[in-house]
């Protein structure tokens, strides 16, 4: 047998190495851990990450709220137009020349001596009345109502019956027949005028109504001769379309106001435009020259400045053409003021917020005023203003304000810091200075996000080629704020960020003019890293 | 001897009991040469145990779970403070970890065994309910939960390169199995001895990743976030997962007893697998061994599910115009939405096959004595696209074919104390048995990494005589 065999076979060396193990195991038993896992210290976790906030590429069409700002377009030469439209005035036809009910009754009797004279025949005449003098030709109506009314008592009370019709002569309804009615005695006749046409006699504004008359037998003429009254009026009277004479109307427009937008968020600063204009539109379809006569005509700013809009194309009275024939539904004449014709400059430099303007309009008046007017019942007069401004000119610190209503519930709580990195890239040559201040639900500022100047700077202008006005290149700026737990606990309390703009054009200070073409855009990007400070829980109580 | 040897086996039983731990453990290397124990045939199909006959106690007869990571322990997670209370220790984590990091566990549950000798042959039979998982992560896992993304984007930053979270080679995968086996063994020769276990494999669970490349990069400019990703995850399970985007914290993951009962006893995921094994003896004092377990897969129908995403998606942030917009009140959660939208993942119900994991044992021993053997095992594992080998070395102590034990010391995982320990003893024809490939990481679990625990009850029969050669009496 070998040494190792030899070894191996003594029984007291095998159960010794047995035992001395079993004792080595045991002595290195250790449950400590376990008996630890029951109370684990809270673990701070502290990732950070990083995430992609907004990433866009801004025209200005995206940058501006048109609803705000205007309307934006572009012209051949890629130019950037802001367009403001409005209406200055509405005249409707009802404020130039109403047409009154006639209720004064005009009333006449006749005597009817049945059975010698049972059957007339005879024509009265009825004449419209107006608030002022007017000289009608005719009149077609949208709509009312010719009244009569017959009565005979006495007649009625031997016997007698009493039949009568009526035509209105020189008129058609609008299927072109004539226009006619009936009476009994006592029942009102009511004859509905809408669509018909009555022409009117000459400078009387009068039209004539034939009658029939005829007392039928049956009676007993004790009382003969007897009086047959007739008692007519004209309700509810609308026209559809007039013509003749309507006179000269004054017609006073008040004071009034037209907010500008454009301005409504801005204030200080100087801004400039290259050949900026206005064009003031008159639609007329009333068939009756108008003048307007402005008694006032001015702008005012935020600090309640006026300026007065002085232009010789205007001067103080603007004439404004009427449609020849009734065939022509409306004329139209413009007036546009620019530089050359008027102070516009000097107003878009004063950041106006409104116009004021008192206006008398004088219908058919003065040496163009007509004796053949026309006026339908949807004729209006409309005077629309269209502000065209260029982006084409300089800006030098202007000041703008805006309120975002914002809150951020969304955003978690457990954060410790975030770093905000905000890189914009800028086609623009305009430079923004740029601050924003948290404000709660009553708005009032309780932190700013920016803590220096030079984070406030955050669009920096691209570079202008002076001779062309074009943008050379992009300007790009990388800003990194840091939001600490006190700006974020501010975060979640805001309600609304206010912002504060001064914007500058490029080279402002030489007074070169930029141009703001189609193709630029604002590139921005945000990303966020966040650090979070979420502590955990290894032994949650028990529930 | 032999009432030395139950005292032994009552104190080793004891101990395991003791111990108290459940681990989820893979094969036990230690039973490889143990072959009293019939369930040692599992190992190596060509092995004849030395019980003429055995039968397995019915759901005691053999329970094997194991666990293994090749990274961190709990210690190296959880220290002490000044307090002397334990908090969690993040950088421990990292430092801990590797660059690819792997997390196994293995659990048989042998229901039904039995196997008898006849002359030369051996024949065996078993019901075996079999589950694994395994889960293999790299390190920039980690990193990206413990210290975000920004992590990655400060490395871009100072390199001046992108960095990326490489989230590649994650590999998870889960089979729960019922396996039927039928094994034969042969005396082929005096020296050589070899066989075969046929099994029928019944799928009943399975989450199988095909393929896994993902990267996330965050861009140092403004923190884009780009998501690459080539991914495919077959799935079959009795939750239905499909259409993802509808599940939610709430959703429920419950089993009525009617689906409980079909996820047991489904026949659509039909299998099969192969065991081949041979032992030789060289000569009086050295054998050799060679065996492959497990070559084998099964075909999941039932109800499949695919889970695709394949390539690159990004996220630069919301338009300006919405982030500030008054009217939008979900500036955050649209943010967040978008993130989410990157994993774009496609939906599937195609049938699929996966391969059962598998396992080769070369092993060698020595018989110093006829009691006392020493032995060496190479082990390499082969699951989901991925060989992890392992080294034992062993001492094997058999006095009588009634009892024995081993002490063995094993390399696997990357782990380098894996003191294991093994035993069986036949109480008249009860057998006892149990072996661990780490008996002091139950003494020191905040230590474990690896461990492994296979018990059980036999009833064995007779034992195969061995023929001694006697000195001839006389020498010429």
């Amino acid at each position: 047998m070998t040494l190792m065999k030899r070894f191996f076979s003594r029984k007291t060396f095998r159960i010794s190495c047995f035992m001395a193990a079993l004792a080595f195991l045991f002595t290195g038993c250790d449950f400590s851990y376990l008996d630890g896992l029951d109370n684990i210290e809270d673990y701070q976790y502290n990732a950070i990450l990083a995430v992609p906030l907004v990433n866009s590429s801004l025209s200005l069409e995206d940058i501006f709220d048109k609803d705000e700002t205007g309307l934006i377009t572009v012209d051949e030469t890629g130019l950037v137009w802001i367009t403001y439209k409005g209406t200055l005035i509405s005249i409707p036809a009802s404020d130039i020349f109403p047409i009154p009910d006639q209720l004064l009754g005009q009333n006449f009797s006749v005597m009817a001596n049945p059975p010698a004279k049972s059957e007339m025949v005879f024509e009265r005449t009825f004449e419209l009345q107006f608030d002022k003098e007017v000289n009608l030709n005719s009149i077609t109506f949208s709509s009312g109502f010719f009244n009569m009314l017959v009565t005979a008592p006495q007649l009625m009370a031997d016997g007698y019956r009493l039949e009568a019709d009526f035509e209105i002569l020189n008129a058609v309804t609008s299927g072109g027949l004539p226009v006619t009615g009936e009476l009994q005695p006592g029942n009102p006749a009511s004859v509905n005028l809408g669509g018909s046409t009555i022409n009117l006699k000459e400078d009387n504004n009068q039209f004539t109504i034939r009658y029939h008359l005829r007392v039928l037998e049956g009676g007993s003429p004790d009382n003969a001769p007897y009086v047959v009254n007739f008692h007519q009026n004209m309700t509810e009277l609308e026209y559809e379309i007039i013509y003749g004479d309507i006179g000269a109307i004054d017609l006073p427009m008040g004071s009034s106001r037209v907010a500008l937008n454009l301005f409504k968020k801005t204030s200080d600063g100087e801004i400039f435009f290259e050949s900026p204009t206005l064009t003031a539109r008159a639609i007329n379809s009333f068939g009756t020259p108008v003048s307007l006569q402005f008694n006032e005509f001015y702008v005012v700013n935020d600090q309640n400045q006026t300026l007065d809009v002085e232009s010789d194309q205007i001067g103080n009275r603007w004439d404004i053409a009427s449609p020849a024939t009734s065939e022509i539904n409306e004329a139209i004449t413009s007036v546009g003021l620019n530089s050359n014709n008027s102070n516009l400059d000097d107003i878009m430099a004063f950041q106006p917020e409104d116009v004021h303007f008192d206006v008398l309009a004088l219908i058919n008046q003065g040496a163009g005023a007509i004796a053949s007017n026309f006026i339908r019942h949807n004729s209006q007069l409309n005077i629309e203003m269209e502000v065209n401004l260029p982006m084409h000119g300089r800006i030098n610190f202007l000041q703008m304000k805006d309120t975002l209503e914002m809150d951020f519930e969304g955003l978690p709580e457990d954060i410790e810091w975030i770093e905000l990195n905000i890189l914009m890239e800028n086609n623009f040559p305009l430079k923004v200075g740029l601050k924003i201040f948290m404000a709660d639900e009553s708005g009032l500022i309780i932190d700013s996000l920016f803590a220096t100047t030079q984070q406030q700077n955050i669009i920096e202008e691209a570079p202008v080629d002076a001779s062309t006005g074009r943008v050379t290149q992009a300007s790009s700026k990388r800003t990194i704020i840091m939001l600490d737990d006190e700006k974020i606990d501010n975060l979640l309390r805001t309600q609304s960020l206010v912002l504060r703009a001064s914007l500058s054009t490029s080279s402002h200070e030489l007074e070169e003019s930029v141009k703001i073409l189609q193709d630029y855009r604002l590139g921005v990007q945000i990303g966020a890293r966040i650090k979070s400070r979420t502590v955990i829980d290894f032994n949650p109580p028990k529930e | 001897m032999i009432k030395t040897a139950q005292s032994a086996s009552f104190i080793l039983l004891l101990f395991f009991l003791f111990s108290g731990f459940c681990t989820r453990a893979q094969v036990s290397h230690t039973l490889y040469w143990m072959h009293g124990i019939p369930q040692s045939q599992y190992l190596n199909a060509g092995v004849q145990p030395h019980p003429n006959i055995y039968i397995g106690v019915p759901a005691l007869s053999s329970l094997q779970m194991g666990i293994g990571h090749s990274s961190f322990a709990m210690q190296d997670i959880l220290k002490r403070s000044d307090t002397g209370m334990l908090y969690f220790d993040d950088q421990g984590l990292l430092s801990s970890l590797s660059d690819r990091n792997n997390l196994t566990g293995e659990y048989h549950h042998e229901l039904l065994g039995f196997g008898f000798r006849t002359q030369k042959n051996y024949f065996s039979f078993s019901l075996t309910e079999r589950a694994a998982a395994d889960f293999t992560y790299p390190a920039d896992l980690f990193r990206l939960l413990i210290h975000g993304n920004d992590y990655f984007l400060q490395q871009s930053i100072e390199r001046g390169e992108d960095v990326a979270a490489d989230l590649s080679d994650i590999n998870m995968n889960f089979l729960h199995y019922r396996e039927w086996a039928i094994g034969y063994s042969r005396q082929w020769t005096p020296e050589l001895s070899a066989g075969a276990r046929a099994k029928i494999v019944q799928g009943l669970g399975n989450v199988s990743v095909d393929r896994f490349d993902m990267s996330l990069l965050t861009h140092p400019d403004n923190y884009e976030l780009l998501l690459s990703s080539n991914l495919f995850i077959n799935t079959n399970i009795p939750f239905q997962l499909a259409p993802l985007d509808s599940l939610d914290s709430k959703a429920s993951f419950t089993l009525s007893d009617e689906e409980i009962f079909n996820y047991f006893v489904t026949h659509r995921n039909m299998g099969f697998a192969l065991d081949i094994g041979g032992i030789y003896e060289i000569n009086d004092e050295i054998t050799v061994s060679l065996g492959v377990n497990d070559i084998g897969f099964v075909n999941w129908n039932s109800h499949p599910e695919n889970f695709a995403m394949q390539g690159e998606f990004s996220f630069e942030g919301i338009e300006f115009n919405d982030f500030f917009d008054n009217e939008n009140e979900n500036q955050f959660d649209q943010i967040r939405d978008s993130i989410m939208e990157l994993f774009n993942i496609t939906e599937t119900a195609n049938a699929y096959r996966t391969r059962l994991p598998a396992n080769v044992f070369i092993g060698g021993s020595y018989k110093v004595t006829p009691e006392h053997t020493a032995g060496l095992l190479a082990r390499g594992y082969f699951y989901s696209g991925t060989f992890r080998p392992s080294l034992t070395l062993s001492y094997n102590f058999s006095p009588t074919p009634h009892f024995g034990s081993t002490m063995s010391y094993t390399i696997m995982h990357g782990n380098y104390r894996n003191l294991g320990l093994g035993f069986y003893s036949n109480l008249g024809p009860v057998q006892i048995y149990a072996a661990a490939d780490n008996i002091i990481a139950p003494l020191r679990p905040h230590t474990l990494r690896t461990a492994t625990l296979q018990l059980g009850i036999n009833i064995v029969l007779g034992y195969k005589k061995k023929v001694i050669e006697e000195e001839p009496s006389i020498r010429l």
